[in-house]
């Protein structure tokens, strides 16, 4: 009988609960009598036994550790006789010592052979520090300096053990470091600035490899006497710890340099590194080599003063840190040299030595390019504007994270190491078995690692094709591993993530739905995370925005859970399920049942465990939710909870962190909170466009978002750029056909109208309808809304018949399809309100406008310039009913808000109509004599709004006995009169007054 | 796995990127040593160190207190405990080298051995680190409630609310792995 075998060890373990229970002296009886195999019942009996003889076994203090040290210790001490010159070392022979560090030692040495002439720097672990973990890192490293071969890169020549000691054997370089080099010939800043571009040529050469050096310092950049740069120990100081020839403050673990001087921020911090890091540390070597100093005032031994410099002190601009001492070394004016730095030279610093990786240049190439550009004399990139950010806005008090994993190689190799040296435990324990699956995993942490660079919010979109990576090893994986089912469901499973991310939705829903239904999932082991893929599967139909398949899908598992076996996890995946019901509900239209869905779950969660992604989740969709539902004070809020929650778990770089601010902005702008949407917007899509590239749907959206603030705020030309932008990374990406280019369409068409090139508009809109009407079907809201513009476009054109129809078509579909009250129908309402009021029916028009205008301030608030427009529109229906006192307390009660002139354009026009008509004459002419001003900058003298306006000015002032107001009546009229397009009402008001002003 | 702050390796690991979990391990080896060199060596005339200390102190210093949640310190223990025990075991395994080799052995003072039993020379973990992969293979739970009391040295109770279990269970469990090594160790 084998005690490990799961079905022994579960009879073993039940009968010495029950046992242990019971007195001593019926123990044995029992477990006799109840035991279902007297093997089983001779190992609990004996067990039993030893109850009373194992006494403090292992209760005691937990175990000693000075052996540790001792070892050390004394192996410490036998090295030094045991390397010597002569020494050979595999094909090598020890010249002299180089140097050395904590726990590495350096030799010159030479072949035994002698057969090239070749020198190389022998690196060995000291003895007694060689454990499993060195031997490790040291295999990394050497997998490492194989990758990179490159002329300005110390090459790897030769690895191998000797004496059971590794070696790595490295090109020798007979050089200077940089400082000394440039100080020794008195090198002129051109010069040095040449040497710094040879070193970037080089990490940039690391980088595409997705390898970071993480210490660059002077020493570690040599110069040979031709003048050439060798950039040597990359990715070596974070295995080998202690170089005693600088200080050592920082422990190896989280990437921390060795040596505080040169360290970036967020090496200081123990934050994940990047590119940035190695552009931070070498522009503070290019601060060095160009004043003498570093950016900092600490001085070099104080390590505790150079890091808090390092993480809270501006850096000094270089042509300020200059001094006369460096200035006489190099042999120059101090005034020479302070104005060759002054300007590019250190606005470039500054932006590679910026606090937050982000705002730094984003790769090595972007930094050399740059200075290359200040050597032709072009003009720079770094821009002033980061001063700007610098205000405090988005200052830290959790620094920003960066790209983390430049990980193929440190984290793959690194895990691969660490499993590795698992798998030799495992085998030790000659239990073949689980070595074997140590392998497994092996591989599949190889492959995981390499998904997490094609991450966005893991590799900060310094890679834009991370689709095809993800498509690459989509086709490894479903070519391979068929004999390990489960490996391959969590893998499908990541890559179905990552592709969802990148917002690949339908593709993300294929996986996970392949991922779910692979036949090992089908295994009773497997039930929670099966129904945990096929959540996702549904989830991400919900986002590709394939309702009915999603439906069918949460169907399927609603059913399933119905079934199910109660388990603890079974309560979290109900809730799951409802909240992606919830989330379907609502893109439905079914507005009510989905906030049901959604308080349950957020009540739950305030009980039930969950993580951090459920909540969020909810979060969203419940802002969403209210931002569909019209609700948009709640909506923002919603959005703005969620944002704080987010970044406080991701730090601001991160996508979701872009989305929350994207969304935010969508209801600031529709609550006519304009400025804080901009704010909003601008922050996402410069975080979007950082973490996805320039071409991704998301950075899309956000160039329309911000396209649709700024029209808001009237700044037409900045619109067009974003919604040009918008058009074009949406065609490419989502095609032609797609919503979003509907969207699109939509957006021009409010800008065209907003420029008053109503025919424009019109053809954009007919365009978005199209499209819509194909993707969305001719009855969703989206189609109303649009048919509705499309009204507003043709009304303003004249064209009142299609204008009506349109807007009845609108209202029709709005209506079946959104709760009422919601703002859209309120805006139908008022376009066919306005149209009545044009074809002269003023009852018919407060019927419509009435509604329109109250439903309008309740959901957007009175002071949103739509809601005065349409609630003095309604006035001037009601004025033009008779009812003129209704529509002076109206009038009168309107607050026109300052700062837009078109609102107060019209605003005015229509308060000075109402007055006229409650023969108000003074006040009457004031309004309509500023609303004729206003639309006469705005759209110039000729344009029929502003002529409008002109005609009851001129009646106005002829009412006040002006004699003027002849020739407004008279120039208005006949031009109106003469447009083919002139409104039925607008038209006989013309003709009547005109006639008037003719008779007086 | 050098690049990538601890919390959110733990929280990796959590979610199962196995990378991370089994890129922490040598890290949690890495730093702990270095913790025992370092406190060592602030006081030369101490000869033993409280393991349970180690863990907790190595747990503040690379764990941001504010960015751990529950799930994550009950990772960080099971780690660091294994982690430790590793290094037992890594030593005893040299230890035993040396004494072959070395004419002079290493004076080892009384308390090296922990308090004893029935003969079993608990100082050589080696043997109790095979006995417990043999327990794991068994119950990992018991395994692991093992690990963390041993290695990471938390008390019952602190292992009940590390593992959402019962004192009581947690007792129990102790108690019947404890049978079961032994008899692993010393099968008669």
């Amino acid at each position: 009988m084998d005690a490990t075998d799961p079905r022994s060890w579960n009879e073993i373990e039940r009968l010495l609960d029950a046992a242990l229970d019971l007195p001593a002296a019926e123990r044995e009886g029992w477990v006799r009598a109840n035991a279902s195999h007297a093997d089983i019942a001779a190992f609990v009996l004996d067990l039993l036994a030893r109850d009373q003889r194992i006494g403090d076994f292992l209760e005691g203090p937990a175990a000693v550790i000075d052996v540790v040290v001792e070892a050390d210790r004394d192996e410490n001490d036998h090295d030094a006789p045991l390397l010597q010159p002569g020494r050979e070392i595999g094909a090598w022979r020890l010249v002299r010592e180089l140097g050395s560090g904590g726990m590495a030692v350096v030799w010159l040495a030479e072949r035994i052979d002698g057969a090239r002439d070749e020198v190389v720097a022998l690196k060995l672990v000291r003895p007694g520090l060689d454990s499993t973990l060195l031997r490790e890192r040291f295999a990394r490293e050497r997998r490492i300096l194989a990758l990179l071969q490159h002329p300005r890169i110390a090459r790897l020549l030769d690895v191998g053990i000797a004496d059971g000691r590794q070696f790595l054997a490295l090109e020798f370089v007979d050089g200077e470091a940089i400082t000394e080099w440039c100080a020794r010939r008195r090198a002129s800043t051109r010069l040095r600035i040449e040497l710094a571009l040879q070193v970037c040529d080089a990490i940039a050469f690391a980088h595409a490899r997705l390898i970071i050096h993480r210490d660059l310092k002077p020493s570690n950049i040599l110069v040979d006497a031709g003048g050439d740069v060798h950039l040597l120990d990359f990715g070596i100081a974070k295995i080998l710890s202690g170089d005693s020839s600088e200080p050592t403050a920082l422990t190896a673990i989280g990437g921390r340099a060795m040596t505080t001087t040169y360290a970036s921020p967020e090496q200081i911090e123990g934050l994940p590194l990047g590119v940035a890091t190695d552009v931070y540390s070498l522009a503070v070597v290019l601060h060095e080599l160009l004043t003498g100093h570093l950016p900092y005032r600490a001085s070099r031994t104080n390590l505790a003063a150079i890091e808090d410099a390092i993480v809270h002190d501006e850096p000094q601009p270089a042509s300020v840190v200059l001094d006369a001492a460096h200035a006489a070394s190099r042999g120059v004016a101090l005034r020479r040299l302070r104005q060759e730095l002054r300007g590019d030279l250190d606005r470039i610093l500054s932006k590679a030595l910026e606090k937050q990786p982000a705002r730094r240049y984003p790769t090595i190439d972007a930094f050399a390019d740059d200075l290359r550009r200040h050597l032709h004399g072009l003009p720079i990139r770094a821009q002033r504007d980061s001063l700007r950010y610098r205000a405090g806005k988005f200052v830290q008090r959790h620094a920003f994270g960066l790209a983390v994993t430049v990980a193929l190689s440190a984290a793959v190799i690194a895990g691969l190491a660490g499993t590795l040296w698992q798998a030799r435990r495992a085998a030790q324990s000659a239990h073949t078995a689980r070595a074997e699956a140590a392998a497994a995993n092996a591989v599949r942490d190889l492959l995981l690692d390499m998904f997490r660079t094609a991450d966005p919010d893991v590799s900060r979109g310094r890679d834009p094709s991370a689709s095809e990576l993800l498509d690459t090893a989509m086709r490894r994986l479903q070519a391979g591993l068929e004999d390990q089912p489960a490996l391959k469901a969590r893998l499908l499973g990541v890559v179905a993530d990552l592709n969802r991310k990148l917002g690949n939705y339908s593709r993300a829903a294929e996986l996970f739905g392949e991922a779910a239904e692979l036949p090992a999932m089908a295994q009773s082991a497997n039930a929670e995370e099966r129904r945990r893929l096929r959540t996702d599967h549904a989830a991400s139909l919900i986002l590709a925005g394939n309702l009915d398949a999603a439906d069918a899908a949460l169907v399927r598992i609603e059913r399933e859970l119905e079934a199910a076996e109660p388990s603890p996890s079974l309560a979290h995946a109900r809730t799951r399920v409802k909240v992606e019901r919830g989330e379907l509900l609502r893109r439905q239209g079914r507005f009510d049942e989905s906030r049901a869905l959604l308080d349950e779950a957020l009540a739950r969660y305030a009980t039930e465990p969950n993580d951090a992604d459920d909540r969020e989740t909810v979060l969203r969709y419940s802002a969403d939710l209210e931002f569909s539902r019209g609700h948009l004070v709640e909506a923002e809020r919603g959005f703005g909870e969620l944002l704080v929650r987010l970044q406080g778990r991701y730090g601001e770089e991160h996508t979701e962190v872009a989305r929350a601010y994207n969304d935010r902005a969508a209801a600031l702008a529709q609550l006519g909170r304009v400025d804080e949407a901009e704010r909003d917007m601008r922050r996402a899509l410069e975080l979007r466009q950082h973490l996805l590239g320039h071409q991704h749907p998301a950075v899309a959206d956000s160039h329309w978002n911000l396209g649709a603030a700024l029209r808001r705020l009237n700044r037409l030309d900045e619109a067009e750029t974003h919604y040009r932008d918008a058009l074009a990374i949406f065609r490419d990406t989502l095609g032609d056909d797609s919503v979003e280019v509907a969207r699109v369409y939509n957006g021009l068409g409010a800008l065209a109208g907003a420029r008053r090139d109503h025919a424009a508009s019109e053809r954009f809109l007919r365009e978005a309808l199209q499209r819509y009407e194909k993707t969305l079907g001719p009855t969703h809201p989206d189609v109303g809304m649009t048919l509705n513009n499309l009204a507003v476009a043709q009304r303003r054109l004249g064209r009142i018949d299609e204008s009506a129809t349109n807007a009845r078509r609108a209202l029709a579909i709005q209506q079946a399809t959104l709760p009422e009250g919601h703002f859209l129908i309120a805006v139908t309402r008022f376009t066919l309100g306005s149209l009545a009021l044009m074809q002269g029916n003023a009852t018919e028009a407060v019927e419509w406008l009435q509604p329109a205008a109250r439903a309008m301030e309740a959901a957007m608030g009175a002071a949103h310039p739509d809601v005065v427009r349409a609630k003095l529109q309604w006035a001037v229906a009601l004025a033009e009913r008779g009812d003129g006192v209704g529509a002076g307390e109206i009038a009168d009660a309107i607050a026109i808000p300052p700062g837009d002139r078109r609102i107060e354009a019209d605003a005015s026009y229509l308060r000075g109509r109402v007055r006229l008509n409650a023969g108000r004459f003074g006040e009457a002419c004031e309004d309509l004599d500023r609303g004729w001003q206003l639309r006469g900058e705005l759209d110039g003298a000729e344009d029929p709004s502003t002529l409008e306006c002109e005609l009851y000015l001129g009646e106005c002032l002829l009412s006040n006995k002006v004699e003027a107001g002849k020739l407004h009546v008279g120039h208005a009229a006949r031009a109106l009169l003469k447009s083919p397009n002139t409104a039925p009402a607008l038209r006989s008001a013309a003709t009547s007054l005109l006639r008037q002003a003719n008779a007086r | 796995m050098e690049s990538v702050d601890i919390t959110d390796m733990l929280r990796d690991a959590r979610v199962g990127t196995r990378a991370a979990v089994d890129a922490l391990m040598p890290v949690l080896y890495e730093e702990l040593r270095r913790l025992a060199q370092a406190r060592l060596a602030e006081a030369p005339s101490q000869r033993s160190l409280n393991t349970t200390g180690l863990v907790h102190e190595l747990y503040l210093r690379l764990i941001d207190q504010n960015r751990v949640d529950w799930p994550d310190r009950l990772h960080f223990y099971g780690y660091a405990a294994t982690a430790m025990r590793h290094i037992l075991v890594d030593q005893a395994r040299r230890r035993s080298t040396e004494k072959r080799n070395a004419a002079a052995t290493t004076v080892l003072a009384a308390e090296d051995s922990l308090p004893n039993d029935d003969g079993i020379d608990t100082s050589d973990w080696i043997y109790i680190d095979q006995a417990l992969e043999r327990l794991r293979e068994c119950s990992a739970r018991l395994a692991q409630i093992v690990e963390l009391r041993v290695f990471a040295g938390l008390t019952a109770e602190e292992v009940a609310e590390l593992l959402g279990l019962s004192l009581r269970t947690v007792n129990r469990d102790w108690h019947k792995a404890r049978l079961v090594l032994h008899r692993f160790m010393k099968p008669e």
